[in-house]
């Protein structure tokens, strides 16, 4: 990594009012929560960001999809599956089992752009919207065809394809 | 350094050896572990991704390398370990994405994030292909029980055909 100056959190605090996003103040200093509409489940979502806390020379963006409470393993080929399918978003199982999308934005000044941060977030959220039914069909169905779950998915909603 | 235009970050990718194959796409080769790999760089509207195939075609549930790739994913900043679209319904392939979110046209991304993206996707790949192929050559596993009562079926036709030759 380079040796650039990292943004403080004060920095990018303005970043977001630049944006035109509200914020709340997270658990701990470097932490925010930011509330963004899901046009697609008609609902808000909380996501969180984080200014190196997760990785210092990163910001970070999350949001909690899903607790994984059975057929892990499905869940995990849809993780694998869909990361393969949607650009930028990662996707991703912890040890709790939780499933997160997570997008990182560099945190050196020299690197950084604000439209970063709304890009980070907007596929953050699609990201999310896009994986929670194929994650609800392992859930909820032992015997899921994820791979069918996927191409449901993918056919439901045109441009989702990753370009190849 | 200022941050460049999405032209020249193009002009950069040349300069270093990526040969363009497509419309905002880029390509180059590289040797890890005796091995050639494709290293492709996509400069798309919202995002800059270097991509690896790891020419290797999963054809089956192969839920090691799920738990792998999870575990990784969970485990790097930047970087994720993934599967593919069908490629002429003969599997699809494992690959390696490094990305990162891109700026405005003019202001696309800095030099030292295309040198940090490409830095970080090979040292990802020196690090993790020879586990992930052996996990890979273990081959499938979680058979479902159609395919579990087909094999036997096979294994009880064979044993029968023995039988009869011996």
């Amino acid at each position: 990594m380079p040796n650039g100056q990292l943004l403080t959190n004060e920095e990018v605090e303005r970043c977001f009012q630049e944006l035109g996003w509200r914020w709340l103040p997270g658990p701990r200093p470097g932490f925010w929560v930011l509330p963004v509409w899901n046009p697609e489940q008609n609902r808000g979502e909380m996501v969180i960001v984080d200014n190196g806390q997760g990785n210092p020379n990163f910001i970070g963006a999350r949001l909690q999809i899903v607790r994984a409470t059975r057929n892990e393993d499905c869940v995990r080929k849809a993780l694998c599956l869909t990361n393969g399918t949607l650009d930028l978003v990662k996707l991703y199982m912890d040890e709790d089992r939780d499933v997160f999308a997570r997008v990182v934005v560099p945190r050196f000044k020299e690197m950084f752009h604000r439209q970063m941060l709304r890009h980070a977030l907007g596929v953050v959220v699609a990201g999310a919207a896009f994986v929670l039914p194929i994650l609800q069909c392992c859930l909820e169905d032992e015997h899921c065809d994820v791979e069918a779950a996927l191409s449901s998915r993918l056919a439901g909603i045109p441009g989702a394809r990753k370009m190849n | 350094m200022p941050m460049l235009n999405r032209q020249q970050a193009g002009e950069f990718l040349r300069r270093i050896g990526f040969v363009n194959h497509g419309p905002n796409a880029w390509i180059a080769q590289q040797t890890v572990e005796g091995r050639i790999f494709n290293v492709e760089a996509f400069l798309k509207n919202a995002v800059v991704e270097i991509r690896i195939a790891l020419n290797l075609l999963t054809r089956c549930n192969q839920t090691s390398v799920y738990r792998y790739f999870n575990e990784q994913n969970t485990r790097i900043a930047l970087g994720k370990f993934a599967i593919g679209p069908e490629v002429d319904h003969e599997g699809r392939v494992l690959f390696l994405s490094v990305e990162m979110p891109a700026g405005t046209e003019e202001e696309y991304i800095a030099e030292e994030s295309l040198v940090l993206l490409i830095g970080l996707a090979l040292n990802l790949l020196r690090e993790h292909y020879t586990p992930i192929e052996r996990l890979f050559r273990q081959g499938c596993e979680g058979t479902s029980e159609e395919e579990t009562r087909k094999i036997l079926k096979r294994m009880r036709v064979f044993g029968r055909e023995g039988g009869d030759h011996a």
